[in-house]
């Protein structure tokens, strides 16, 4: 059936559908290392491109690490390898300014609830010559052109890949979020991440006991899993919380990856437009304060 | 100091006295949560009377799972097997001394789980137990 290649560090949500896959259709998985400094190994990458893979799917960028993966390198390599690139960008759309057409990406999707949009929808690009040579998945609805008794005609693009009543509030939502971070300019968004994870970062790599995964600050965006020394990320979050200080502890769907760091979860502080330096330096002092209740 | 961190939760899950593995044993159940990846492993020697002789656990988690695992363990030794069967969710909470929202009660509730399923000798562990 020929190899699809992904990555070390997807979110579940980019490998639970190709197993779901392997195990109907017998497809071959292959996968790209993460290094130890938390970015993907591309000379491995272009000795697995020898494969001739029918598909390089991967995260724009990593919802552990924040790595910002080289997406126009790496999709370029596969066009070259005669593959299609469906690339994960629910972490990258949000807060990077992000051009499909100037990457060449075959495929793009992308998530509302990322976004301050609502959730139960998200975005999928295709360039046209692709969706169009794609049957539809779903019936019903606005993917029908013309009925008979014994059969159909689908409708053109994109309704063919939209069945059924819309989720109507939410594309609404969705188109209100977009116009929202428009506004404020994905660049500003960016440049304000950038600035509060480099002082985090410092923050963070100042207090003994914590290890921060993932590259450098230029590397990557707004996001910092880390782990204290001695306390399990679950307490390290709930001591936080009765704090008013929300990070998120656990695996955060990407077993995997904290498989090949060789821990069972972090705990992960995320930063967006709205974070400020004052809020990084809340969560460090909440750090010491875990740090010194579990001695 | 935050209630759901007591001295004695801290103190049980720094200084565990039960942490280990029992080899031989009578029983031995393990399973994990996973939603937070938190594992525990119990072992048990039961004497011909029907009493605990020996508990440990073993496995990786939040103090709270932890130090319920350990609080658990010390409790049961001595005890006969069939009053084990009957512990249940508040028997635990009451060890623990403190009240849970629903998420950490899962992180609480596991070494009970586990326990149970072992006593009980089930193949798995399922959230009925400890109901």
């Amino acid at each position: 059936m020929g190899a699809r290649e992904f990555t070390e560090m997807e979110h579940h949500s980019n490998l639970v559908p190709w197993h779901m896959l392997q195990a109907e259709r017998g497809i071959e998985l292959e996968f790209i290392p993460v290094t130890e400094a938390g970015v993907l190994d591309l000379e491995t990458y272009k000795s697995l491109l020898a494969r001739t893979p029918k598909l390089v799917s991967f995260t724009h960028m990593s919802n552990v690490l924040g790595t910002i993966n080289p997406a126009a390198e790496i999709i370029h390599l596969a066009h070259g390898a005669g593959a299609i690139v469906l690339v994960d960008g629910a972490q990258s759309v949000p807060h990077l300014k992000v051009d499909v057409q100037a990457l060449d990406v075959d495929f793009y999707a992308f998530s509302a609830h990322k976004m301050c949009g609502p959730t139960g929808i998200g975005a999928l690009y295709g360039k046209s010559a692709l969706l169009e040579s794609m049957p539809p998945f779903l019936g019903g609805g606005d993917m029908i052109k013309e009925v008979k008794l014994r059969s159909f005609r689908a409708n053109t693009l994109p309704h063919k890949f939209e069945a059924g009543t819309p989720a109507i509030a939410e594309a609404v939502g969705f188109g209100a979020a977009v116009d929202y971070l428009c506004k404020i300019g994905m660049e500003n968004i960016s440049a304000h991440e950038h600035e509060i994870i480099e002082y985090a970062l410092d923050c963070l790599e100042e207090i003994p006991v914590v290890k921060v995964f993932g590259p450098s600050a230029d590397k990557k965006g707004g996001v910092a899993a880390f782990i204290l020394e001695g306390v399990h990320p679950h307490d390290v979050a709930q001591i936080l919380d009765r704090d008013g200080i929300a990070i998120r502890a656990g695996h955060h769907c990407a077993q995997p990856l904290h498989e090949k760091f060789g821990i069972p979860a972090t705990s992960r502080a995320s930063f967006y437009l709205y974070s400020t330096k004052d809020e990084v330096d809340m969560l460090v002092n909440g750090i010491y304060k875990v740090k010194e209740m579990f001695g | 100091m935050d209630d759901l961190y007591r001295e004695v939760i801290i103190e049980h899950y720094k200084n565990p006295s039960y942490r280990g593995k029992l080899d031989p044993h009578d029983i031995s159940f393990a399973d994990n949560n996973p939603l937070c990846g938190d594992h525990i492993q119990i072992d048990l020697r039961v004497g011909i009377d029907g009493l605990v002789t020996d508990a440990r656990f073993d496995g990786h988690g939040c103090a709270i799972s932890q130090a319920s695992a350990d609080l658990l363990l010390e409790s049961i030794i001595g005890k006969p097997v069939e009053e084990v069967k009957q512990l249940n969710k508040q028997d635990l909470l009451d060890l623990l001394g403190i009240d849970l929202g629903p998420v950490r009660l899962k992180c609480a509730l596991l070494s009970l789980k586990v326990l149970k399923a072992g006593v009980y000798g089930l193949g798995e562990a399922s959230d009925s137990l400890v109901e």
